[in-house]
C-alpha cells in the first residue's frame, strides 16, 4: 500500500522488526497463474530467448505438452512474495532457488515461506527462511531458502541513544 | 579452443573450470528496472516511483532482486564448445552485499567454477556451474550470482544456447 500525499511523505509497509519475527511464523502466500503473455514479456526484459518459454513447438521438441515458465521468473516471484512482506527497512541476503519441476502459463501456483531460524548479528537481525512455489496438487517444483537481514530494536535504541 | 565431441571425457570438461567472460557494461536506467518489474508483475514503488524511492534508506529507485538475471554476462573468451543442443535453468543463488541502484554502471563476468556430468531421464547431462560477479562504477561488488545450466542431447541446437557458451 502506497500513500503519497502533498508533502510528498509516502509510508509502505510499516517497518518488520526482527524481535516481532517467530519461528515458524508462515509468511502471507502469494499465488500467480502466468500467462503466455507475461512469458514473452520476461523473455524481453531478461533477455532469456530459450524458445521453450514462447515456443510450442520447441517445447514439444523438449518433452513438454506446453511452454514452460522461466525459472527465474518464478525465482522473481518469490523474492516478491518475501520483499512484500518484510518491507523496504529489510534487505536480502542471500536468495537460493532450485527448479525442479516445470510449471506452465495457466496453472495456478502460490508462493509461500516459513521462518526457520532467527538471530542477531553485530548490527542488525537475521532471519533463514524456506521458501517454495507449489502447485494446485501441493507439489513444490520451486524449492528455495533466503536469509533475510532486519532491522532490530535492539540496535535501534542504541543507536537512538535509548534505554530499556 | 578444442572441439567437444559428445562422448568427452570427465579430464576434458574439467579444462573448462576457470573458464571466464569478458566484462559486459550496463548502465541501470529507469526504464528497464520498470520493464523488467512490470514483466514479473511487481508492483513494488521502490522499483518505479522516484519520489516514493527517495524517501526511503536507498534515496532513490532500485532493482528487484533478481533483476540481475537481466544483466546478462558476455559469452565465455574463448566460447565454450557446448557438446550439446537443449538448455535447462537448474536453479540459482543470489548473494547480495550492496543494493544496486538506478543510475548505477554494473560490470558483469561470468565464470566456469565447476562442471561435471550425470545420467538421467534425458541421456547424459552436463552441468555447468558459474559463478557471476557484479561489479558497481565504486568497485564494490554488490552480488553475486552462481546459476547451474544443464545441456543434454543432441539434434538442432536450441536458440539462446549460445549465449550460455
Amino acid at each position: 500500500m502506497t500513500i503519497v500525499n502533498h508533502l510528498n511523505v509516502v509510508s509502505f509497509t510499516p517497518t518488520l522488526w526482527f524481535e516481532d519475527v517467530e519461528i515458524g511464523y508462515k509468511l502471507p502466500p502469494l499465488p500467480k497463474c502466468a500467462t503466455k503473455q507475461q512469458l514473452v514479456m520476461y523473455a524481453g526484459a531478461s533477455g532469456d530467448f530459450v524458445p521453450i518459454h514462447y515456443d510450442i513447438n520447441a517445447a514439444k521438441g523438449a518433452g513438454h505438452d506446453e511452454v514452460i515458465i522461466h525459472g527465474a521468473l518464478k525465482s522473481a516471484w518469490l523474492a516478491q512474495m518475501v520483499t512484500l512482506w518484510a518491507g523496504i527497512n529489510s534487505q536480502i541476503m542471500e536468495f537460493e532457488v532450485e527448479y525442479r519441476a516445470v510449471d506452465f502459463p495457466g496453472e495456478e501456483l502460490v508462493c509461500q515461506g516459513e521462518v526457520t531460524k532467527k538471530f542477531l548479528s553485530d548490527l542488525y537481525g537475521v532471519i533463514e527462511l524456506k521458501i517454495g512455489l507449489f502447485k494446485e496438487t501441493g507439489k513444490v517444483s520451486t524449492p528455495g531458502k533466503v536469509k533475510l537481514a532486519l532491522p532490530s530494536r535492539t540496535f535501534h535504541k542504541k543507536e537512538l541513544g535509548l534505554h530499556d | 579452443m578444442k572441439q567437444l565431441k559428445s562422448n568427452f571425457s570427465d579430464e576434458e570438461i574439467k579444462a573448462f573450470i576457470n573458464l571466464e567472460s569478458k566484462p559486459v557494461v550496463y548502465d541501470i536506467d529507469r526504464n528497464s528496472i520498470e520493464k523488467f518489474s512490470r514483466a514479473i508483475g511487481d508492483d513494488n514503488p521502490v522499483y518505479n516511483d522516484e519520489i516514493f524511492s527517495r524517501a526511503t534508506n536507498f534515496g532513490t529507485i532500485v532493482v528487484p532482486p533478481t533483476f540481475l538475471q537481466s544483466l546478462r554476462p558476455s559469452r565465455f573468451q574463448p566460447m565454450f564448445p557446448e557438446p550439446f543442443s537443449h538448455i535447462l535453468d537448474a536453479g540459482s543463488k543470489y548473494n547480495f552485499y550492496h543494493p544496486i541502484r538506478m543510475g548505477d554502471r554494473i560490470s558483469v563476468v561470468k565464470k566456469i567454477i565447476d562442471i561435471y556430468t550425470k545420467k538421467g531421464r534425458l541421456g547424459t547431462m552436463l552441468f555447468r556451474v558459474v559463478e557471476v560477479t557484479y561489479t558497481n562504477q565504486l568497485k564494490q561488488i554488490p552480488a553475486h550470482q552462481i546459476n547451474t545450466i544443464i545441456t543434454y542431447g543432441l539434434g538442432k541446437k536450441d536458440p539462446g544456447l549460445y549465449d550460455h557458451c
